[in-house]
């Protein structure tokens, strides 16, 4: 598989990852979400007031959307960031650890669409022809 | 980096088998296996997750075992969905057989049995 197909792979994991989680926000507006943001000190009250978990999910689907059309680095690190903190509410809000270490493929995949697009980039530079043929 | 989460994933899930999880008996029961099977299977299943885990974390990332992590994170997630729940669980678990594919990728397909098993 070269670099291209690569990168196709992990833009889908990225994009999955994010428009799959922010639907549960989104579409579903799913209640285990309250325990989270209770976490970092927001109450119930004012989640629902200003619809907080809609809010945040539909901000997961549009990074999703954009990193499978235009995974710009900047937003794959701010992605990647996020992913961390997130998944670390898991624990921080009562549920097993295992949440978080079981999600880091999750965590992982911005990075290293990060990873690769830095090396597409060098090869681009280093070597144009040899990146024309792939 | 890639090597650091195929583990972690394996890892992780596997040690909800070895607790047990109630969550998990409708997904047996996608293929016909009872909940009192389920039960005894789940510790079984988890076990092989994390000894699977540590294997490419610790001892060797072995391409015939990525490819294992690859269909079994595929199955896994598709599970999900076809045992009622929502489809975005399925979704959300893309980067659960991608990253270990995108590892396999990195390593390179085996171009021999040998390959495959090293």
């Amino acid at each position: 598989m070269g670099f291209v197909r690569l990168e196709w792979l992990l833009r889908l994991a990225v994009a999955g990852a994010f428009v799959g989680h922010g639907a549960y926000g989104a579409v579903l507006a799913k209640s285990s979400w309250f325990s989270y943001f209770a976490a970092v000190g927001i109450p119930e009250s004012v989640v629902t007031a200003h619809g907080l978990i809609t809010l945040v999910g539909v901000a997961e689907i549009v990074a999703g959307v954009m990193s499978l059309v235009l995974p710009i680095p900047a937003l794959l690190v701010l992605m990647a960031g996020w992913k961390i903190f997130s998944e670390l509410l898991r624990p921080i809000a009562g549920e097993p650890a295992w949440e978080f270490v079981e999600r880091a493929s999750n965590i992982v995949a911005p990075l290293a669409l990060l990873v690769l697009l830095r090396a597409r980039a060098r090869l681009q530079k280093i070597r144009p022809r040899a990146w024309a043929d792939r | 980096m890639l090597r650091g989460a195929c583990a972690a994933e394996f890892v992780g899930h596997g040690a909800f088998g070895i607790m047990t999880k109630a969550a998990w008996v409708p997904y047996f029961g996608v293929l016909g296996i009872p909940p009192e099977v389920a039960w005894m299977l789940m510790p079984l299943v988890g076990t092989v997750d994390v000894t699977i885990g540590l294997l490419v974390g610790i001892v060797r990332p072995i391409r015939v075992v990525l490819l294992y992590m690859v269909v079994w994170g595929f199955l896994t997630a598709t599970l999900r969905p076809l045992a009622g729940e929502p489809i975005w669980e399925f979704i959300e678990r893309i980067p659960n057989w991608a990253i270990p594919l995108a590892f396999l990728c990195v390593r390179g397909p085996g171009r021999s049995r040998h390959d495959w098993l090293s």
